[in-house]
């Protein structure tokens, strides 16, 4: 007679601890995916910065976004920039769709600007020459939006090597930019279409924007 | 024993999610006091699979890169990031590119 509620109680010993499971998996799937992923999906970045004209460019980027895990990432033919983004680069590092192509007065080296996730501003750079290892590979500098007036800058160092070329990216109204480099040398560097590059013979110490003609 | 199926395989499900999700997890290697000298460079000192290799000095420039490939060095305040297009087996580095010493933050994923 008591039947029914034999199996009643059969089938709740089974599905009560898979309700257990089910929410303990939700729950982890959530705290495993940190703030950053769900900082992604509700923080959208500051309106681009007047402040960086380049931000607006139009050009294509050149720069194809891709899965690291996938084929496509190994054929790649030059640096790829990754594909849903998780952890630092998401939270601080550049936002895909603001990526621009900056001109860069130097031979061997693509550049990018990009609005950082926290709403300042980030530079990237790549040589045209892939790394030992076979990939190439994409340096990037990013600072948050307290520090868009004094722009950022990223020196790419292959291994072994003590200085290599430098990208920087500088606010409207900055013409140059002063270069202080280990050892006592400098350069002052100008500033065109937001960006200014060299190729240091030393590393940079410091530097210093130039506002103004 | 039928009745046990449903529980057993969403268990392994999410085993097989969770690991997936862990290994796609940004790691921190270098954080919590650790201190690098004026151009010292940090090691993790054994490999990893990784493609991005990522650091933060604590108001001090920082480069971050992955050994024997590259790294891209920063100013004073700025993040350091640098990416490899795929997944490597490689070690994560952090140098302190500034003239004075301090601490520093590494991450890979």
């Amino acid at each position: 007679m008591d039947q029914p509620r034999n199996r009643s109680g059969r089938r709740r010993r089974v599905w009560v601890p898979a309700l257990v499971l089910s929410v303990g998996c939700a729950v982890a799937v959530l705290l495993s995916s940190t703030p950053t992923d769900l900082a992604r999906a509700s923080a959208t970045p500051a309106p681009a910065d007047s402040a960086y004209p380049a931000l607006e460019n139009t050009e294509p980027t050149g720069l194809p976004i891709v899965d690291p895990a996938s084929s496509a990432a190994a054929a790649a033919a030059g640096p790829t920039f990754p594909a849903d983004p998780s952890g630092g680069l998401a939270t601080h590092g550049p936002v895909a769709e603001t990526i621009r192509r900056l001109a860069v007065n130097l031979p061997g080296v693509s550049a990018w600007i990009a609005q950082s996730a926290e709403g300042g501003v980030c530079v990237l750079a790549s040589r045209h020459e892939p790394t030992a290892g076979g990939p190439y590979g994409l340096g990037m500098s990013c600072v948050p939006a307290a520090l868009l007036s004094s722009g950022t800058y990223l020196e790419l160092q292959r291994a072994g090597a003590d200085s290599g070329v430098v990208v920087g990216v500088a606010p409207e109204g900055v013409s140059a930019v002063r270069v202080s480099l280990t050892g006592g040398a400098g350069e002052t560097v100008p500033v065109t279409g937001d960006a200014w590059a060299l190729e240091a013979g030393a590393q940079v110490e410091s530097t210093q924007n130039v506002i103004g003609g | 024993m039928r009745r046990l199926r449903a529980p057993i395989l969403i268990a392994v499900v999410c085993s097989c999610v969770f690991a997936a999700l862990a290994l796609a997890a940004r790691t921190e290697w270098a954080g919590n006091g650790y201190h690098l000298a004026s151009g010292q460079s940090g090691y993790l000192n054994h490999k990893v699979s990784l493609y991005l290799s990522e650091g933060k000095g604590e108001d001090r420039a920082v480069c971050a890169g992955i050994r024997s490939y590259e790294k891209s060095c920063v100013g004073r305040g700025s993040y350091a990031l640098y990416d490899l297009s795929f997944y490597v087996n490689g070690e994560p580095e952090l140098h302190n590119h500034d003239g004075e010493a301090g601490y520093f933050h590494g991450w890979y994923e």
